[in-house]
């Protein structure tokens, strides 16, 4: 096939590795990385400073006898060093957020734009409710890595290498002491990652694997109780949480083994430079100082700049969550954003809409995935404006597939949609769709009023546009007996409005954008007789004048249609008017009959 | 702060069987804290001793190094091995407080459902109470264990300085307070409102993804999209800025902490220089005060984060208990009667609504339908039918009147008898994230394979099933993922045949099903269905003629009744509803 779909695959070449992206992302926040940086060095310097001069206080009152009256201005020297260091802990912590903050506002922004311009069909593909954590969850699991994870990183090197820089000059051996452990740092970071890795993702999986439970029971708690099944089911909740419990701890009793390591570290090297400067003191041991004689002052300071040297570390690994985390989500991330946009999401053609619109689109073939069977196969048929079409076909023959080629939503494997001549791939799609009015299965309504919800088919419309066309679409008949009509808020997925209010609504959206085609997919399914006949009689009325595709499995409604296509398993099988389709043998006949 | 209490408390109370667990992590974790300050302290002493001693001979060949050198490495171990421990038993614990949770709000809420959670019905809201559990789950960890450990720092070290100056002792605990109890309660304070904020944008957001997602087509046609798209990037910024307010709370008390660390030592050792002066305190003890303090601040830097978050906590606690608290809609006998031998259901006199507020339903309702009859009651929708379903299996009981089965009022039944008399195929069956075999066994739990595959061949399921690579076992995706609707509504038939109770009811069983689905299933139900006394509340006209009596029902009254054929002749509106089809 020469036209091999080339979307379809994600190109495994193009989307970048995901710590790669994380770290190409830190353009967007350089700036305040480096003040979040700067920050914690320069706070990781005054604390050098800080056990000098606490050394320097000790030292003087005990070995030197002074006073506290001279030893005033290194009291005041240090309140001054604590204050600065407040304002800088302060400065990191704000800095590294403004950071995180910046990047995640860009990220979230191109997901939504990018959303867009994929359309309902591809942006759909594993299920909406996956992308809509990626877009508020994932991002926001973004912060940490940018806030803390990366400034830390840069901390975790720097900062023990000043204070090595300082200890050294003083006694080689304390100072190689540290030093010694140095080129374990990156080895024990790699360690404590993978410990800390380990920890969160596992510790996590087991949280997000109970909770899956538990809501499917939640879900399902009215099943459970029809089924006399709902008290027996609270052992299975405990079974499962142990369960869990038990293989998680097994995990973690590992993983947390990694931290256990670089304490371990910390500690003994205090307790190892305390045993060093003491017997050193004593006379016990004579190596290491350069020889000079060892102060008390010099001591207190290795002693005091010890547990600061794997501080950092520490830290490093309380933030490594964060790295595991924001790696997680942007693989999400990528996921979405490594999709390619459908072709008629980009054609910039404008289409003159002031001209009558024929749409012809000419052997049609479709699969929503290459490895699966096509939806569609040679499927051809034409639009001429005022013509009525009704499509009809069971659910599954692939109509609204159809539809959602002709909205531009996806675009044909082979052959071509052409508006007026116009390729369809070629035009901007905005302009093809202000020719549309359009009624989908489902409708949606959003989270706001009535009036809102019809307003929102045309910008700019007035309050007296919706409330005609509210009328128009019989919603005024229901609305007048709402406590404040068309200005009563819809809930939740239209809750509070019956399925065929929820119709209503949508015909007022497509009365009030008067369109000259109207394409209507199933504007009757899921209601019960009467309501469909009465929606059905305005649509009748509506469309006088306006080129109408019907697509629908009931086969009643369709008489005054002046054109009948009928779809089986994604491919055309027959069409013409009701009484030629009724005239003679076939699928059309045989259904209108075994109804009778 | 005190209502704060009030609505924590009963989940700390929940935690009772866990006190020994998590006392004995905060155990651990003080453990770990005190050895640190008996590392550091320890330390110093030792070096300043030494130093002084080694300034003579003499002293220094007499000083004993052996116990302190034994002893800081004695506190290296105890810091790391503690840490460790109290790690693995706080996980450990904070595991078993979540299954007790759940457990909790599972049983507490088992007896509400489904009448009390109709509300919160949509998987949304759903999900919010299970990250509202997840949030209490934290409780102990972040909050409760490090205050506890705060705490008994704060006694432990503040008794460890009076023995060596009382005044030194007093200025720690001083600091040692207003690090501990004043800061993390003001980062609360000033946490709890934007805290709220926090929650209200985030909602705001996710409501305007989803709806921006599912809604993409309509967004797109319409010409929406773009206001769609500015309309979150106001949300998303309104987000930052609230998190931007509690980064400024956070940075505050990470500086707050910085400061009231580095003061409380300066102030300890400006006391103790001053002791030293005059002879009250040993001239060695000045470092391990400065180091004891520096060290048991370890302990309290972590609170003040932990309280900022406090009021989400909150209300989280908040939602849940409203939840819970809810009175039951309906409540089931306790003691099983006798038997029921009859099968022939009765509606007398019943007058029914959904809220005090709300329209009438029924009113003065009156039903009987006999033993073993096969009854389609017909209408359209929002006519009261599915209401006859929610009361016959009392998911909701009547205003007034009552109905009988078998000459028994529906209320003297247990849950378990009422059960096992009506079986069911409901509107929305949930399939569960498992297996085939475990969700028809649920049913049926001592079902065994010969039953099951009787009840899927009943349901003309068993071929499907037989065809898949690993039949009964295969998964059910979430939700019943990757069954079509037909498949999923006839595994919930053969759900109801396993359980093979006298009375089937049946609310919309082929909605959404094209034609021919529709006409295997109703014929499966047939076929099965010979002895039983059989309900089918439709709006679907097909197969109508199979009934003893179709009932139509039109705006909570009966307006018709009689078999197919009489109606056809009797009723206009029955003919009409079958012409149109």
């Amino acid at each position: 096939m020469s036209n091999d779909i080339p979307h379809k695959v994600f190109d495994p070449s193009a989307p970048p590795k995901p710590l790669k992206w994380l770290v190409g992302n830190m353009r967007h926040a350089r700036g305040w990385i480096l003040i979040s940086v700067s920050a914690g060095f320069a706070s990781g310097l005054l604390l050098i400073l800080q056990a000098a001069f606490l050394s320097r206080i000790i030292h003087g009152a005990f070995i030197d006898g002074l006073s506290r009256s001279v030893l005033n201005p290194l009291f005041l020297i240090l309140c001054g060093l604590v204050a600065l260091r407040a304002g800088l802990a302060w400065a990191r912590e704000v800095s590294g957020f403004h950071a995180g903050a910046g990047i995640r506002q860009e990220v979230r922004m191109a997901l939504i734009h990018h959303i867009g311009t994929l359309g309902p069909v591809r942006a759909d593909h594993p299920h909406s409710g996956a992308l809509s954590t990626t877009i508020v969850e994932q991002v926001e699991a973004l912060h940490a890595f940018y806030a803390y994870y990366l400034p830390q990183l840069a901390l975790a090197v720097s900062i023990p290498a000043a204070i090595v820089a300082f200890v050294f000059p003083i006694s080689w051996a304390a100072g190689g002491l540290l030093l010694m452990t140095a080129p374990l740092i990156p080895l024990l970071m790699v360690f404590i990652g993978m410990g800390a890795e380990n920890i969160s993702q596992k510790h996590f999986q087991a949280l997000s694997r109970m909770s899956a439970h538990f809501l499917d029971i939640l879900q399902g708690l009215p099943t459970l109780k029809l089924l006399d099944r709902s008290r027996a089911e609270g052992k299975s909740i405990a079974k499962v949480s142990d369960e869990y419990r038990r293989q998680t701890m097994k995990v973690l009793k590992v993983a947390f083994l990694s931290t256990a390591v670089l304490e371990l570290f910390s500690s003994l090297s205090i307790a190892l430079v305390a045993v060093y400067l003491g017997t050193t003191y004593l006379g016990y041991t004579q190596f290491g100082l350069f020889g000079q004689a060892l102060t008390l002052k010099q001591g207190l300071f290795i002693l005091l700049l010890a547990p600061d040297f794997y501080l950092p570390l520490r830290e490093l690994g309380t933030h490594y969550h964060a790295r595991a985390e924001a790696m997680g989500a942007t693989q999400e991330i990528l996921d979405i954003l490594s999709r390619h946009p459908s072709a008629t999401f980009t054609g910039a053609r404008q289409l003159d809409t002031s001209r009558p619109l024929a749409v012809d689109a000419s052997k049609i073939h479709f699969a929503y995935n290459i490895r699966k069977e096509p939806v569609l196969t040679d499927v051809s048929i034409k639009l001429v404006p005022g013509e009525h079409v009704a499509l009809v076909g069971e659910s599954g023959a692939g109509k609204t597939t159809l539809l959602n080629l002709l909205l531009g939503f996806a675009e044909p494997d082979q052959g071509e949609i052409r508006v007026n001549g116009n390729p369809l791939s070629e035009l901007a799609l905005e302009t093809w769709h202000r020719a549309l009015g359009w009624v989908g299965q489902n409708p949606m309504l959003f989270h706001d009023t009535i009036a809102g919800n019809i307003g929102m088919a045309l910008p700019g419309a007035t309050r007296s546009d919706i409330e005609q066309a509210a009328r128009s679409a019989h919603v005024l008949d229901f609305s007048r007996h709402l406590p404040r009509g068309l200005d009563t808020k819809v809930g939740e997925h239209g809750w509070g409005l019956s399925r065929g209010q929820v119709q209503r609504v949508a015909l007022a959206r497509v009365f009030l954008k008067d369109a000259p085609i109207l394409l209507l997919d199933e504007p009757t399914a899921g209601l019960d007789v009467d309501t469909a006949q009465s929606i059905m009689q305005t649509l009748t009325s509506f469309s006088k004048n306006r080129t109408v595709l019907l697509l629908t499995h009931r086969l009643d409604h369709i008489q005054t249609a002046h054109h009948i296509i009928v779809m089986t398993g994604g491919r055309l099988v027959d069409q013409g008017s009701y009484e030629e389709l009724m005239n003679r043998p076939g699928v059309f006949r045989e259904a209108v009959n075994s109804k009778r | 702060m005190k209502k704060l209490l009030k609505d924590l408390t009963p989940f700390i109370r929940l935690f009772r069987p866990h006190y020994r667990r998590m006392g004995l992590g905060t155990f651990l974790g003080w453990l770990s804290v005190m050895a640190s300050v008996g590392l550091l302290g320890l330390s110093g002493w030792f070096i300043s001793a030494a130093a002084f001693a080694g300034l003579s001979l003499g002293t220094a060949y007499l000083f004993n190094f052996f116990y302190p050198s034994i002893g800081v490495r004695l506190f290296a171990f105890t810091r790391t091995l503690s840490r460790y421990a109290e790690r693995i038993v706080t996980h450990d614990a904070t595991f078993r407080m979540l299954a007790t949770l759940r457990l909790w709000f599972y049983q507490k809420i088992e007896p509400l459902a489904p009448a009390r959670l109709m509300q919160y019905r949509s998987a949304d809201i759903l999900n919010r109470i299970v990250l509202d559990i997840e949030t209490l789950d934290n409780l102990y960890v972040r909050v409760l264990s490090p205050s506890m450990t705060a705490f008994l720092t704060i006694v432990g070290v503040v008794l460890f300085l009076a023995l060596f100056d009382v005044w030194i002792a007093g200025t720690a605990l001083l600091f040692l307070l207003i690090s501990g109890i004043a800061l993390p309660l003001a980062a609360a304070g000033s946490g709890a409102d934007i805290g709220r904020h926090l929650t209200i944008s985030t909602g705001k957001m996710r409501m305007l993804t989803i709806e921006g997602i599912q809604g993409l087509s309509e967004l797109l046609v319409f010409g929406a999209w773009n206001q769609q798209i500015a309309a979150l990037e106001k949300e998303s910024s309104a987000l930052i800025q609230y998190q931007g307010r509690m980064s400024r709370i956070r940075g505050l008390s990470l500086a707050g902490t910085t400061l009231l660390t580095g003061l409380a030592i300066l102030t300890c050792l400006y006391i103790g220089v001053n002791q030293v002066g005059r002879g009250m305190l040993d001239g060695a003890n000045l470092a391990l005060v400065g180091f004891a303090v520096l060290a048991s601040f370890e302990a309290l830097s972590p609170l003040p984060a932990a309280y900022q978050y406090l009021g989400q906590t909150k209300k989280a606690a908040e939602r849940l208990l409203d939840i819970v608290n809810a009175p039951p809609a309906v409540i089931f006998s306790e003691v099983s009667m006798s038997p029921v031998e009859h099968f022939h259901i009765h509606f007398d006199s019943v007058d029914f609504r959904y809220g005090s507020s709300a329209p009438w339903i029924l009113e003065r309702f009156d039903l009987h339908i006999g033993q073993g009859q096969h009854v389609a009651i017909l209408g359209e929708t929002g006519t009261g039918k599915s209401t006859l379903f929610n009361l016959l299996v009392r998911f909701w009981d009547p205003v007034r009147g009552s109905i009988q089965i078998g000459d028994h009022d529906l209320n003297t039944f247990t849950e378990s008898d009422l059960r096992q008399t009506i079986g069911v195929v409901s509107q929305q069956t949930h399939l569960f994230h498992t297996t085939l075999r475990k969700n028809l066994l649920m049913a049926r739990p001592e079902a065994d394979e010969t039953a099951l595959r009787s009840a899927l061949e009943k349901a003309q399921l068993l071929d499907w099933v037989e065809a898949l690579p690993q039949g009964l076992d295969t998964w059910i995706g979430e939700a019943g993922k990757g069954l079509s609707g037909g498949q999923a509504r006839r595994l919930s038939l053969s759900r109801m045949f396993l359980q093979n109770a006298p009375i089937w009811v049946l609310d919309e069983p082929t909605e959404g099903l094209d034609r021919i689905t529709e006409r295997k299933m109703m014929q499966a139900l047939f076929h099965a269905s010979q002895t039983h006394t059989l309900l089918v509340i439709t709006h679907r006209t097909a197969d109508l003629d199979r009934f003893d009596e179709i009932i139509l029902m039109d705006k909570g009254r009966i307006v018709a009744r009689g078999s197919h054929d009489a109606l056809l002749k009797t009723s206009s509106e029955y003919a009409a509803l079958i012409e149109r089809g």
